[in-house]
């Protein structure tokens, strides 16, 4: 049975309202160490997810450099094989070209015009050589200009007359022609220097 | 860990339980040591002689009587701060009263506190009072106890002083024999401890 009590009402629900304050400062306290306890766990678990993720991050930014690094190897190939191939095309046409010219000389050898010196530089050609007349070279020049497109049409350069040795079937006019063709131009890369030792190809016809 | 918890919930201190006579006061801390088996953990008593300085009293210097409690309870290494005084059977009345069955409580409040001033000459807000009710077959059997306030005020100025909180305010049973033992000359030790112990017991139940 409970005691009578003196106290006044008011002072003992003074006790009994420390004694809530009390209990809900603890109740308070051990929330805020569960929730602290709780954040702590949380932030811990996102850390390492975090950590999970920028590591796979790094993972595949370093697979995409590698594969980069392939495709930019692999581009500098194509590149280097697009101007060989592009080298190789003019190289053909140049040698058709030639070969056209020297079907178009041969046609006149040695009738009306003698090549004495075929001389080569590039896409530019001269041909040094004989003539019986100025008409022969003329029509010679109106033979190659067919063979174009041409950078520098050709053209004669030298026409002289020279002395007649008796006895020999000398020409009377020494002639020079020469002309350009016109090229596609090559890529800057895919041009390889020419060697200092590098001369133009001079073919001489005796 | 948990035993030793319980353990320690179990040797906790209860209540503390303060019996003040005329030269003497008796502080007692007082724990349930296992329900069927209450003890004193620590007491302490003090004794002043009437030829020195004028006796501290309870109900007339308040203040002067804390700070002695307070000193008793900081040299006995107390722990508890929850304080159960009792009051001198004689500045106490108990009575009883019957009221019908279905007397409202507010109503029967009202009449406790009228006869409570009617008893003691004073007006209806100075005294102190509290009342137990039995419901055999029958009218409503209404114990009511009550005090002057002056006394429970003094009991609370000087728990205050002490730095302790006032819980309960009892009557000490006037059965132990304190007043004939003192009388006969008899040491009042033993019966003081055991109105003190017996403070602190309703204290801690009420």
């Amino acid at each position: 049975m409970t005691p009578m009590n003196l106290l006044p009402l008011r002072d003992r629900a003074s006790v009994s309202r420390r004694w809530l304050v009390g209990s809900w400062l603890g109740l308070s306290a051990l929330g805020g160490g569960g929730l602290v306890a709780w954040t702590l766990h949380a932030q811990d678990a996102s850390k390492a997810h975090v950590q999970a993720e920028m590591a796979s991050a790094q993972m595949q930014l370093d697979q995409l450099q590698l594969q980069l690094a392939q495709q930019r190897k692999l581009q500098l190939q194509a590149q280097q094989t697009h101007a060989l191939w592009q080298q190789v095309q003019a190289l053909r046409q140049r040698a058709q070209r030639l070969d056209a010219l020297h079907k178009v000389t041969a046609q006149r050898w040695p009738a009306g015009v003698q090549v004495l010196e075929w001389r080569l530089d590039g896409a530019g050609w001269r041909l040094q050589g004989l003539a019986d007349s100025g008409g022969a070279v003329q029509q010679l020049l109106q033979d190659l200009l067919p063979l174009g497109p041409w950078q520098q049409a050709p053209a004669v350069v030298e026409l002289a007359a020279t002395s007649v040795v008796s006895g020999s079937n000398a020409r009377s006019l020494r002639y020079v022609v020469q002309a350009r063709w016109q090229e596609t131009e090559l890529a800057p890369h895919a041009r390889s220097p020419a060697p200092a030792s590098a001369q133009p190809l001079t073919s001489v016809i005796k | 860990m948990v035993q030793r918890f319980v353990r320690g919930w179990r040797q906790a201190p209860v209540c503390l339980g303060l019996s003040i006579h005329d030269q003497r006061m008796t502080l007692v801390e007082w724990h349930a040591a296992g329900a069927a088996q209450p003890s004193v953990q620590r007491w302490v008593q003090e004794e002043w002689m009437p030829s020195a300085e004028p006796a501290p009293g309870l109900w007339n210097e308040p203040a002067r009587m804390g700070a002695t409690l307070g000193r008793l309870w900081q040299r006995a290494g107390m722990q508890c701060h929850r304080l159960a005084v009792g009051l001198p059977a004689d500045r106490v009345v108990l009575q009883t009263l019957q009221v019908e069955a279905d007397c409202p409580a507010n109503e029967l409040r009202a009449q406790v506190n009228w006869r409570a001033s009617q008893a003691l000459g004073l007006n209806w807000d100075e005294v102190a009072f509290d009342y137990r009710t039995e419901s055999p077959d029958g009218p409503l059997t209404v114990h009511w106890l009550a005090c002057p306030m002056t006394l429970v005020h003094a009991a609370q100025l000087m728990s205050r002083a002490a730095r302790l909180h006032l819980q309960f305010v009892g009557v000490e049973p006037a059965h132990m024999g304190l007043r004939e033992n003192q009388q006969g000359g008899a040491p009042a030790l033993l019966p003081q401890l055991q109105m003190a112990c017996e403070m602190a017991r309703q204290g801690s139940q009420s």
